[in-house]
Order: structure tokens, then C-alpha cells, then sequence
């Protein structure tokens, strides 16, 4: 705008957010981090003392190495199949026609307005003992009794993919929008064949898309409670469903807040990180 | 007194001077071009005027009244922007009658004169329409509209044919043209275009680093230039250097007769030459050359022919009656001296 | 125009299939006249849809939620139009840390955002309370609605502010006739998907929760914590219902494309 514009005004517009801001994210995070390292005794609650032993706890119990070995590995495959399935998804749904394109996308997308305590709810009818998959099985006589998926990996991970998979079609989606098609007529007529364009044309000027899909299954996978609780229950924990129970079952909030923090300081970590390498490796090609 | 008095005006944005104290006198109902490539400071001049940006030394001066700190909405000032800058969400009638509502003008009279304004521009029938459905064409004619129909103080365009397509664009000079004449508002317009310059306006002023290096009537600015830019700047020119002595021009071996120009002695002279001055022809020649290349234009031919002075650049009408001219024919050129434009000398150093 | 081969069309069919799967077998369950989870097809009711009507915690829950999301989401849009115009309209040192602050929420895992409220709202003695659940939804929205907001700032060309300033509108004259009125499509995207995110809301309620103040997500997963029974699958039919006309007007008003791209992070 014009030089004519006070300086303040900017502040003064922006001023009531960051104020809401720093009374209701910087002052709970912080009470957090205090919180996470006070002790906790069983009969008398929150002690006021300084103590590191919760991190200690945290890095040196192995039942804690076990429950965030388990929460990598499902991000992990959750996020591979995700762009194992939405990245040819996102690229088919870019080449159909008119209204084909909207209603199938519509149909990817629209799951994310739904609660993803109904969409999980789905996937435990479905894998429970009387569910469909157990049925079918059945009934092709490959196992004589019934068959649950419910708090096994495997449930967990199709319901985790399921409920993730629509942002890795979204991220891959909106970098197909920037992709200027007349780039694949140029190869194909300059002798590339449909493999070769795939492979040396369009997936290249896509990966960004696909990294960036990649960071946010895997963030929201390594994080997520409502999937792993309802499908993994208590039999197979995740950081996010271990942190709730100390919470609210053990009431050992100190120990609570520190997986919570490590939690964070993990994904902030890994977010940044690769917004690093991105910006490295990619700002050049793709700078607008 | 002008109309309008721009006085060492100046703008620096931290350590890049934009506008570097130029000033500049416009009367009352006259039309004139601020000429220049990109970057050369002709739209912070008009910004300046405008009321968007604040000169960091000087005063801009307004039918005697000074304005330099008057915000923008108080100027008066009618601007047509260079996209436009029509309001999406209104009609093309509420979009000109907007500045008469600022004006507290009543109902009535208000849709009254837009559609005046856009019977003037000849969008008497478009008056429903929003902005997105018009053809770019349209949209800056309801841009002229708009800054009009409030008679303004000032007409300022800011390069304001640029987004259409050469045949509008040329129609669309001729109108600018005529309308500026009829309605006789003082316009101030930012270019880069040469053509649109010479075409519209009483006086250019071309502009480069932020400084006004010439201004003055189109014929006198593109006959007369008085620097190296702008020669080069407004239409093609040809440009050769040699030595006088004794009346002639020695250059490259050749002697060329410049006794009419009445030049003193110099070590180092350089010269323009306009394409269009030059003419071929058979016995004496002032020099001749080989032709490399050749386009026609339709209206014109273009050719290039290597000559001892340079590679020249010749445009002649199609209108000539001689044989045609073959790429790869010697041919002999001639001009008359007195339409070389002396740009540089460096006085001989009598030793 | 290229055209997807036979082999991408099978896959394409297998994804959707993937996708509406659940949400199919959901509405489904809904339907049995049985007293446990199971199809439909030997024998249908309306049974455990009438069973909504005779508990009244899940339609509590379902209008706390509505309720929740209506203020949360205008109390978020209240601070971020005037934030966006800040980030969006203005270049003044200090707007890339300011746009970073206020978007880092989304980095921030919501049970990590739970536990954090819980702490401090315990301090303070607001939690459970309705005030709690209001300024922690408004913080975790509030990113969502900047995004949607500042986009269509950055869309709106400045020249056409100082066009109506040159034509003799005053500061306040412009920003109510000409900024606002382009701005409103954001403003009202931004809103909706604030309030759909509120709504839907589970990780970080569940820590702030308190019987009186139970949303709908929270009321169903404390629900399906104790059994799974057909009565929280016709409840998610009931929402999955009024999301499908939700789409279906969204995509009419807005665009839902353009909605979705502001929920990816």
C-alpha cells in the first residue's frame, strides 16, 4: 500500500491475534514445558520441583522405545501406501472429463468434512468379528471361525490410510494444477512414449507435491489419537493414545506432558526439516 | 504560472533514486506523454501526482493550489490504470457513477451523467454489464468513462493501451486523441510506447534514470533529439562516427561532403541518420554497400546494407518505381546532409 | 485430450470403492433391526434411529457442537480478517514472523494443544467450562480461517483500491466498498471451514470436555470407548447425511475445491 499508510496500522490490525496468541498458545505451551518437568507422586499429585526424570523415563524405559518405534513405523507405511495410492489416483482423476473430474474428486475429498470418528467407526464395523471382511472370508472358507482385524497393525494402517490418503491427494492434485500440460504434448511429440513422459516429464514436476503430501501423512499419522484408539485400542499404543492415558487415566500429567512435548518437538523437527531440503533443492526449478 | 508545476521533484525508495529531481510544466488542456523504457521513473512521476506516493524533496503545484501532502481521494484527479482497475462487483454503470456518489451527486443525476459518459466512449449499450464480460477493449473505455465523468482536474493514464492487441490499440489512439480534444482535459499519460507518444500527444517528454532528458512537440523530439537515448529510444536510427576537417567527413577511408552542416573541426564526431532518409540511387552516391537483407512490410520495405560506415538500416515506402532490389546487389545511397543529427563531438585538438 | 487407459480405470473404481467403503457399511449397520452390529439385509428398521430420540446426550452433544462451532468459528474470523488484512495488504518488517506465528498452530498435534489447554485452564478453573471450549476451538481454527482470508486478500488487485481513492473515496469509503465486498467470498469460506473443523473436533476436546460441555465427536468416542453398538452408527449416518447436503450446498455457493484447498496444511 502507500507510503501515505501509517506504520502502525498494520500492528494495530494484526495486534488483537497475536495478543489472543500469546495469552492462549504461548503461555499454555510454556505451563506445558514447566509441567513436564515437575514430578509426580501417586497419593499427592503434581510435585513443585525441578526434575528431568519423566525425559529420562521417556528415553530409557523400553516400553516407551517400543510405543514410539511403533508410532514411526505406522507413520511410516501410512504415509508410503498413501502415495503408493493417491498419487496415481490424483493424476487420473487430473486427466478425466468434465463432470467426472468434480464428482470423484468431491468424492475423495469430501470424507475430510466427516468426523474422523465416523470414518474410523467404519472401519471397525468392517474389521470387526461379525464384519464384512470376516464374513467374506468365511464364506470362502478360508478360515473356519471369524477373523478381526480390530487391534492389529494391519487395521490400524488401512484406517489410518484411509483417513489420510485425500491431503496426498490434495497436495499432488494442486501441483497437477501447475503443471502446464502442453509439457507432456511437447515430449510425446518430440518421441516420448506415455512411460517416458510419466516418468521424465511429469513426475518430476510433481514431487514436490508428492514430498510435501508425504510430511503431512506422515506428521498427521505420527500424531494422530482417534484411529489408533479406536482400531489399536490399548493393546497396541501409540505416543498420542499413551500420552492420553497418563492424562486422564494414570493422572501422571508431568509424564503426560513430556511425551507430548517430545511429540512436538519431533513433529515441528520434521516438518522443518524438510521445509529446508525443499526449499534447497526445489526453489530454484519452481519459484514463481 | 502552469496549470501544473512539478518542481524538482524527487523520489528515493532507501538507496534507489527513482525520480531524480525533475521538473516539469503542464498547461491547461494540453496533452502530454511521459516517455521512457521500464524503470526510468515515469510512473513514480505519475504515482506522485496521483497522491500514492509522497516525493521525498519537491512540490507538485495544481491550478496554483499546492498539493504535494493532499491525500488522493481530495485531489480530483481522474486516472485510468493500466489494468483498469474496474470494481468487480459492480455494474459498468455503478462502476462510473461510483466517483459522482463520492461526490454526494443525487441519484438522478448521477446514473444521468454516467450514461452520458458512456454514450461519449460509445458504451451507451453495456451499461448492465460487469467488467468480466466485456472485451478489454470495452473495459478501458468504461476505465475512460469513470475517470471522466467526475471532470476531473487532471486526466492521468498510466500506460493505458498497453493490454490491448495492436489493431485496437491503434483505433484506440485515435480515439484518446478525440476524445481528450473534445472534452479538453488536461492529460498527463505514462508510456513506453514510442508510437503511442508521437500519436496522441501535444508535447513528450522522454524520460531515462530518472531524469527528463528531452521534452518538446512529437516532430521536434523524434527530428530533433537531443541526446544518444533518446535518438535510439524514439524509432531506428543509424549512427556512424568520423572526423572533420575541412568541411568533409572522413570515415573509414570514405570522404563524405558536409559543407552545409557548417561544422568545425572536430577529432571525434558522431552522427545519426533516420532509415527513412535515405534513398537509393544510381550516379554519385554518398556511399554505397551491399544489401544483406531485405523485408517487406507491405506499406514499407526494410533493408540492411553493409556499408564502409556500419551495417545501415534503410525503410523506403512502397511506392518507388525502380527495379526491384535483389538481397546481395551493390547498391549507392544517398541523403541529404542536412538530415544528419550531429549527437557528439570532441573538438580536434589543434597541436 | 488424453484419456486414462482401461488398467487406471480399474484402479480408479478399487480407490473409490476404498473410500466410500466405510462410510457405506456405516449407513448400512444403521439400518439393522438387530440389537448388535450386522447388515441389513434380513431384516431393516428405522429402530436405532427412533433410539436417538430417547437419548438425549447425543443430541445435546449434537447442538453443544453446532453452537460451539458457531462462535468459535466467528470469534476466529473476528481476528483474523483484520490479521489477514495486516499480512496480506501491508509490507512492514516483521509480517513473515507474524504470519508464521499465527499459522503455527497447524503445527502443533491437537492432543499436544489438549494437554496444554488442560494445564492451563486448570490453573485458571475454566476447564470443562464453556469458555474453555470456546478460546481453545477459536485458537485451533483460527489458522484454517487466516489462510482462506489472506488468500483472497493477496487476490485483490490494489490499483482497484486506489482507482476508488482517485475517484474521491475516503479510507473507511474504500475498505466498506470495494475491499469487503471482494473479501467476503474468503471471509465465508474461511468461516465454514472453521466451523467444520470445530465441529468435527476429537483429539483436543477430549481433554476439555467436561460432562456438561460434551461434544458430539467427544459423546461418540466415549461412547464407542465402552461398546459399538448400532446406535452410534446411526447417529454417524445421521451426520454423514448432513454432510453430503452440506457439500452439495458449498459446492454450489463456493466451490468445494476451493474450500479443500485450504484445509491441507
Amino acid at each position: 500500500m502507500s507510503d501515505l499508510q501509517s506504520k502502525r496500522t498494520p500492528w494495530l490490525l494484526s495486534g488483537p491475534a497475536l495478543l489472543s496468541y500469546a495469552l492462549l498458545l504461548v503461555v499454555p505451551m510454556l505451563m506445558t514445558l514447566v509441567l513436564s518437568f515437575r514430578s509426580f507422586e501417586p497419593m499427592l499429585g503434581v510435585q513443585d520441583e525441578f526434575v528431568v526424570s519423566n525425559y529420562i523415563e521417556v528415553f530409557t524405559d523400553p516400553y516407551f522405545h517400543e510405543i514410539f518405534l511403533r508410532t514411526f513405523v505406522m507413520s511410516a507405511l501410512t504415509a508410503f501406501f498413501c502415495v503408493l495410492i493417491g498419487v496415481p489416483e490424483a493424476y487420473i482423476l487430473n486427466r478425466m472429463r468434465a463432470p467426472w473430474k468434480g464428482i470423484f474428486l468431491l468424492m475423495t475429498l469430501g470424507p475430510l468434512l466427516i468426523s474422523v470418528v465416523v470414518r474410523t467407526l467404519g472401519w471397525a464395523v468392517i474389521f470387526g468379528r461379525e464384519g464384512v471382511i470376516s464374513e467374506t472370508i468365511q464364506f470362502l472358507g478360508l478360515s473356519d471361525g471369524p477373523v478381526s482385524l480390530m487391534y492389529t497393525q494391519t487395521g490400524v494402517l488401512i484406517a489410518l490410510v484411509h483417513v489420510l490418503v485425500p491431503f496426498m491427494v490434495l497436495s499432488v492434485w494442486a501441483s497437477l494444477q501447475r503443471l502446464d500440460p502442453e509439457t507432456e504434448r511437447a515430449a510425446i511429440s518430440l518421441g516420448a512414449s506415455q512411460f517416458t513422459v510419466m516418468r521424465r516429464i511429469v513426475l518430476p514436476q510433481i514431487t514436490p507435491g508428492i514430498l510435501s503430501g508425504s510430511v503431512i501423512v506422515f506428521a498427521l499419522a505420527a500424531t494422530a489419537f482417534a484411529t489408533p484408539a479406536m482400531i489399536g485400542g490399548r493393546r497396541l499404543k501409540v505416543v498420542a493414545t499413551t500420552a492420553y492415558d497418563e492424562f486422564l487415566h494414570s493422572l501422571n500429567w508431568p509424564l503426560g506432558a513430556s511425551l507430548a512435548v517430545v511429540l512436538l518437538i519431533l513433529n515441528i523437527v520434521i516438518i522443518t526439516g524438510y521445509n529446508r531440503f525443499f526449499e534447497r533443492k526445489y526453489s530454484q526449478v519452481f519459484e514463481s | 504560472m502552469s496549470y501544473l508545476q512539478l518542481s524538482n521533484i524527487s523520489k528515493h525508495f532507501d538507496e534507489y533514486v527513482a525520480v531524480d529531481n525533475i521538473s516539469l510544466s503542464v498547461e491547461k488542456g494540453e496533452f502530454i506523454s511521459l516517455l521512457g523504457p521500464s524503470g526510468c521513473g515515469k510512473t513514480t512521476t505519475l504515482q506522485m501526482v496521483a497522491g500514492f506516493l509522497n516525493p521525498t524533496a519537491g512540490s507538485i503545484v495544481l491550478d496554483g493550489k499546492n498539493i504535494t501532502a493532499m491525500k488522493p481521494s481530495e485531489r480530483g484527479l481522474g486516472i485510468v490504470f493500466q489494468k483498469y482497475a474496474l470494481f468487480p462487483h459492480m455494474t459498468v454503470l455503478e462502476n462510473v457513477a461510483f466517483g459522482l456518489e463520492m461526490r454526494k451527486v443525487g441519484k438522478n443525476e448521477r446514473l444521468q451523467r454516467a450514461r452520458e459518459a458512456l454514450e461519449l466512449v460509445h458504451l451507451g449499450l453495456f451499461i448492465e454489464r460487469y467488467p468480466r464480460q466485456l472485451s478489454g477493449g470495452q473495459q478501458q473505455r468504461v476505465a475512460l468513462a469513470r475517470a471522466l465523468v467526475i471532470n476531473p482536474h487532471l486526466l492521468l493514464l498510466d500506460e493505458p493501451l498497453s493490454n490491448l492487441d495492436a489493431k485496437l490499440r491503434e483505433d484506440m489512439q485515435l480515439e484518446l486523441h478525440d476524445i481528450q480534444r473534445r472534452v479538453g482535459t488536461t492529460t498527463i499519460m505514462v508510456t513506453h510506447d514510442q508510437s503511442e507518444a508521437l500519436a496522441v500527444s501535444d508535447r513528450i517528454a522522454v524520460m531515462q534514470s530518472g531524469r527528463i532528458e528531452q521534452i518538446d512537440k512529437p516532430f521536434n523530439v523524434y527530428e530533433h533529439p537531443k541526446s544518444d537515448f533518446v535518438s535510439s529510444f524514439l524509432g531506428k536510427t543509424n549512427t556512424f562516427e568520423g572526423r572533420v576537417s575541412h568541411g568533409r567527413l572522413q570515415v573509414g577511408g570514405q570522404h563524405i561532403a558536409v559543407d552545409d552542416l557548417k561544422l568545425a573541426d572536430s577529432s571525434n564526431t558522431r552522427f545519426a541518420l533516420r532509415p527513412e532518409k535515405i534513398r537509393f540511387c544510381s550516379d554519385a552516391p554518398k556511399i554505397s554497400g551491399k544489401v544483406s537483407n531485405r523485408v517487406f512490410l507491405g506499406s514499407q520495405w526494410i533493408y540492411e546494407v553493409q556499408t564502409p560506415l556500419g551495417d545501415f538500416l534503410i525503410y523506403e515506402s512502397n511506392n518507388q518505381k525502380h527495379d526491384e532490389i535483389q538481397e546481395g546487389e551493390t547498391v549507392g545511397l544517398s541523403w541529404d546532409s542536412q538530415d544528419m543529427r550531429l549527437i557528439a563531438e570532441e573538438p580536434a585538438s589543434h597541436v | 485430450m488424453m484419456r486414462n487407459s482401461p488398467l487406471a480405470l480399474i484402479f480408479h473404481a478399487l480407490f473409490s470403492i476404498f473410500m466410500v467403503a466405510p462410510l457405506v457399511v456405516v449407513c448400512l449397520v444403521a439400518f439393522t433391526d438387530k440389537g448388535y452390529l450386522s447388515m441389513p439385509f434380513d431384516g431393516a428398521s428405522f429402530r436405532w434411529f427412533k433410539e436417538i430420540l430417547e437419548r438425549p446426550e447425543f443430541i445435546e452433544a449434537f447442538w453443544f457442537s453446532l453452537e460451539l462451532g458457531v462462535v468459535s468459528a466467528t470469534l476466529a474470523l473476528a481476528l483474523a480478517i483484520p490479521a489477514a488484512l495486516a499480512i496480506g495488504r501491508w509490507s512492514f518488517p516483521g509480517r513473515g514472523a507474524i504470519n508464521a506465528f499465527l499459522l503455527s498452530p497447524l503445527m502443533i498435534p491437537h492432543l499436544v494443544l489438549g494437554v496444554a489447554f488442560l494445564r492451563f485452564f486448570s490453573e485458571l478453573n475454566i476447564n470443562g467450562t464453556y469458555l474453555g471450549l470456546v478460546l481453545a476451538h477459536g485458537l485451533m481454527i483460527m489458522p484454517y480461517a487466516l489462510r482462506l482470508v489472506l488468500a483472497s486478500t493477496s487476490g485483490i488487485d490494489p490499483t482497484l483500491e486506489h482507482a476508488a481513492q482517485s475517484l474521491g473515496a475516503s479510507n473507511w469509503t474504500t475498505f466498506k466498498r470495494i475491499t469487503l465486498p471482494l473479501l467476503l467470498p474468503g471471509i465465508a469460506s474461511g468461516w465454514v471451514l472453521a466451523f467444520i473443523t470445530s465441529f468435527d473436533e476429537l483429539t483436543m476436546s477430549v481433554f476439555l470436555a467436561s460432562p456438561s460441555t460434551t461434544t458430539l465427536p467427544v459423546r461418540m468416542y466415549l461412547h464407542i470407548e465402552e461398546t459399538i453398538d448400532p446406535l452410534v452408527a446411526s447417529v454417524s449416518a445421521m451426520l454423514i447425511l448432513m454432510t453430503l447436503i452440506l457439500m452439495a450446498l458449498l459446492d454450489k455457493f463456493f466451490g468445494l475445491e476451493r474450500l479443500m484447498v485450504g484445509k491441507g496444511h
